[in-house]
């Protein structure tokens, strides 16, 4: 059984542009996909479809083996597939870097008691226990990049959809981040990059997205 | 929280206009080039943030936040609520062009005024207090809201005060819900870029402060005024009988409305309604003070006092009818049904012209409306002298 | 955003000069407003419906305005009946109906809705950067048009990072309901919003700065005043002196 499985995807944004044209993609266990492409091809309207934020005109999604469509649907996966938004400042949006780690567990149901810990033990996998009472929004961007992943971290996440995960950060954080990820038992992920050596270092597979479909490199 | 077009009644819009513009004027003299796009991207938010709809209770509603609007801009508000008004009556048809200026009134001055009390608290304190004035503002300034929009209806007609009063209530548990968010906003801000409350203040916000809680004890004043004599009751004994009239102040009588006969111990001793002219009659039994009480449906309600004496006694005393401001107490004792007689005909033309005059006094009529925008004029006046005076200092 | 609607179209009115529109828009509301007969207030019904139609606007949009606003009439249409003190005309168990209450909830109806379509088929049919700049030759001081200028630019970025932020909570579980956790949610959101945009602001100036701004707003494009635009001067405020005609000649309220 496929983790998550595109058919036939297509999507056009209300002002007409159409960007996904009879998109599939296929993602099994243990899959690390790169994905390429220019900008404006429709890499992160193609995550944000896989979450169910915005609804194709056109295709089926299967994720876990079951057909994905109402808000319901999609709900139920939303806390299995942690997606790394491209920039960090519109993930974090609380006064500590605690609260928005432990945002994410509170939304699962977890006690206070229970989210606060597992936010800790997060903070402290990741190395950045010191940044724990810091305001997220005054953090340097390699710190808010570490935050952000700790958000999505914290909700234990199987598969991981991480867009641009590194774009804007020094070499020490990349290499911080790439071993955080490398580290962390996800059992798949696709991710958007343009830089050649995070492909390299955190992908089997590469597919580039052009004209709306995507094609193996 | 918005009145649409042709509901108004032509002095309130053009008040309201003046109002605006004179709001506006201020707050752009207060506004130098150095912040237009700060405070443009600020009016930019809260348009945002007008469109996010919150949960409230079992329904949802969309959020104002005119309260944290004034804390961050002072008098700037008015141009910021102005123009996100005017793009929702352009874009969705909310509101409206000739309701603009009324609509601009009712949110920016709560705005301005829980500013103005809200900024210097913020200023020195971060804790409880901060916190609860947080609250006070973000909840006063949707009560006060209310209360205008509840009053700029009301002045525009009797037949709209039921319309206000349901606006109101209804504004109450969104007050409370935007109070809660106030408060989480201020100690987020606090938290996160402080400078942006505690920064440079604007000028003439403390003296303001103390204006607008005048303004607010006059506004709450006028409102109690308002609720008084909104429907008049006048009662007398003629000898037989108790005879009633309900008039409403614009001077339509109360027709179909209950009535409850009082005794002296304050107990039911009757009820009934007035007939098709707003009249009502009643035999007492004996005796006695007796009061009678109007209900004339959504809080209309008028009471009256009636004394009875002399009742099947003969050869007593003659007296006349006393005329009060509103109600008319009576007292006549009989000495022969002959008597009786000339003296009702004698004396109900009096009563007829004491009514009217009764009447006239209580309407609300435009002198009153004037009277009031003189007030708010010189109260506006006084917040631009005290702001100049600071500045210059 | 489905916001400009109706702003893109090939009518007379949307070519139209935006000045114009402006101060027709506003003479319609204010003649309309100041109606006290029925046979006036028909009139401007018919009027603002007859312009609507000028405009070649989408009757099924303006269908759906018109519903929302119309919600606000319909609790008029519930409540004046019987708060209004007048002569009864029947009763609801213990509610008296009124005729003037009935009439007033009537001529709100029509004035509202009058207003409406004028609105619609005069303003709404300009972008709002037109009407902006249109305003700007009106005569209304600099800094307002700047600030409109500045909100209209900047809404569209501002309200895109506030969808975005939204995705970003809701990827990672969020479900709004009454509680605490909501109301926290939501205030953090809207306080990071302001943040952000106050920022914004701050880069805005300095990128202006940096391009020589002293506080001059150029205006580039201007409105030209056509014949065709005469024609609609022409027909509209005849129409209004219509109206104001009829509604002298039946003074009663």
């Amino acid at each position: 059984m496929s983790l998550i499985d595109l058919d036939g995807i297509s999507f056009r944004y209300p002002n007409g542009n159409q960007v996904l044209e009879g998109l599939s993609l296929c993602l099994e266990e243990g899959d690390k996909i790169g994905l390429l492409g220019e900008n404006g091809t429709g890499k992160t309207t193609l995550f944000h479809i896989i979450l169910g934020l915005l609804k194709p005109n056109k295709g089926e999604i299967y994720i876990f083996g079951k057909r994905r469509k109402t808000e319901q649907d999609f709900k139920e996966i939303r806390r299995a597939i942690g997606l790394l938004f491209q920039d960090s400042d519109d993930q974090l949006f609380c006064p500590s870097v605690i609260e928005d780690v432990a945002f994410g567990p509170l939304n699962m149901g977890m006690k206070h008691q229970e989210a606060t810990e597992r936010a800790e033990r997060t903070l402290d996998e990741l190395g950045i226990s010191h940044l724990r009472n810091r305001v997220p929004y005054q953090l340097s961007s390699g710190e808010k990049r570490l935050v952000s992943t700790a958000t999505i971290l914290s909700m234990r996440p199987e598969i991981f959809l991480l867009d641009e995960p590194t774009t804007g950060l020094d070499e020490k954080t990349t290499d911080r981040l790439i071993s955080v990820l490398q580290n962390y038992p996800a059992k798949a992920w696709i991710m958007i990059s343009q830089i050649p050596s995070v492909i390299e270092a955190l992908t089997d597979k590469c597919y580039r997205l052009q004209g709306g479909r995507i094609y193996p490199v | 929280m918005h009145i649409s077009e042709g509901v108004l009644a032509a002095p309130v819009l053009l008040a309201g206009g003046a109002g605006t513009v004179l709001g506006l004027a201020i707050g752009l003299r207060r506004m130098n080039a150095q912040e237009i796009p700060k405070v443009a991207l600020l009016t930019a938010a809260f348009f945002v943030a007008s469109l996010v709809h919150v949960p409230v209770g079992p329904s949802s509603a969309h959020l104002i936040l005119n309260g944290i609007l004034g804390i961050l801009l002072g008098w700037t508000a008015f141009p910021a609520i102005f123009i996100g008004l005017f793009f929702q009556a352009v874009l969705f048809q909310f509101g409206g062009l000739t309701t603009l200026g009324v609509n601009t009134m009712n949110m920016a001055v709560p705005a301005v005024i829980m500013g103005a009390l809200a900024r210097p608290v913020l200023q020195i304190n971060s804790g409880l207090f901060a916190m609860v004035m947080a609250a006070i503002a973000g909840a006063g300034a949707i009560v006060l809201s209310a209360a205008m929009v509840a009053g700029s209806l009301a002045l525009s007609g009797e037949s709209f005060v039921v319309v206000g009063k349901l606006i109101f209530f209804t504004h109450i548990p969104i007050a409370i819900a935007e109070g809660i968010l106030s408060v989480l906003i201020i100690s987020f801000l606090l938290k996160t870029k402080p400078e942006i409350i505690k920064g440079n203040i604007p000028s003439g916000f403390l003296g303001l402060g103390l204006v607008s809680i005048i303004i607010i004890s006059i506004l709450i004043a006028i409102c109690s005024q308002a609720h008084a004599h909104r429907v008049n009751l006048f009662a007398w004994y003629d000898g037989k009988m108790i005879l009633a009239e309900g008039y409403f102040s614009t001077g339509t009588r109360a027709v179909n409305s209950t009535i409850l006969v009082l005794d002296s111990e304050d107990k039911e001793v009757f009820h009934g309604m007035t007939d098709k002219k707003g009249k009502f009659s009643y035999k007492p039994p004996g005796n006695g003070e007796y009061r009678l009480v109007l209900e004339a449906g959504m809080g209309h309600r008028a009471e009256a006092l009636v004394s009875v004496q002399g009742m099947k006694s003969e050869g007593a005393d003659q007296e006349a009818g006393q005329a009060a401001e509103n109600a008319y107490k009576g007292n006549v004792t009989i000495t022969s049904a002959e008597f009786e007689q000339i003296l009702d005909r004698k004396l109900n033309p009096i009563k007829e012209q004491l009514l009217r005059l009764a009447e006239q006094g209580d309407r609300v009529c435009f002198r009153d409306v004037a009277a009031g925008l003189g007030y708010i004029a010189g109260l506006m006046g006084l917040a631009i002298y005290l702001a100049q005076r600071k500045r210059k200092k | 955003m489905t916001c400009e609607r109706f702003a893109s179209g090939d009518s007379l009115l949307h070519s139209a000069d935006p000045r114009v529109k402006i101060l027709l828009a506003g003479g319609y509301a204010v003649v309309t407003v100041g109606l006290g007969s029925l046979e006036g207030q028909i009139l401007a019904l018919l009027g603002g419906l007859f312009l609507v139609i000028a405009a070649r606007l989408s009757f099924k949009e303006v269908f759906r305005r018109l519903f929302v606003v119309n919600l606000f009439v319909l609790m008029l249409w519930l409540i004046l009946p019987w708060t209004t003190p007048g002569t009864g005309v029947t009763h609801l168990g213990p509610i008296v109906i009124t005729s003037e209450g009935l009439k007033l909830a009537l001529s709100i109806s029509l004035k509202c809705n009058a207003i409406i379509l004028a609105n619609l088929a005069l303003l709404s049919t300009s972008t709002i950067f037109s009407l902006a700049h249109a305003l700007a030759h009106l005569r209304i001081p600099s800094k307002m048009v700047q600030l409109f200028f500045f909100s209209w630019r900047y809404f569209h970025v501002i309200d895109s990072e506030f969808h975005r932020m939204k995705h970003a909570i809701k990827v990672r579980g969020f479900e709004p309901g009454s509680n605490l956790h909501t109301y926290r949610t939501y205030a953090y959101l809207i306080g990071t919003l302001f943040i952000k945009s106050l920022e914004r602001g701050e880069r805005v100036y300095k990128a202006m700065l940096c391009r020589g701004f002293d506080g001059t707003f150029w205006l580039l494009s201007h409105f030209r005043f056509h014949g065709r635009d005469l024609g609609l001067v022409g027909f509209t405020s005849a129409y209004l002196f219509l109206i104001i005609g009829v509604e002298w000649l039946n003074p009663c309220r």
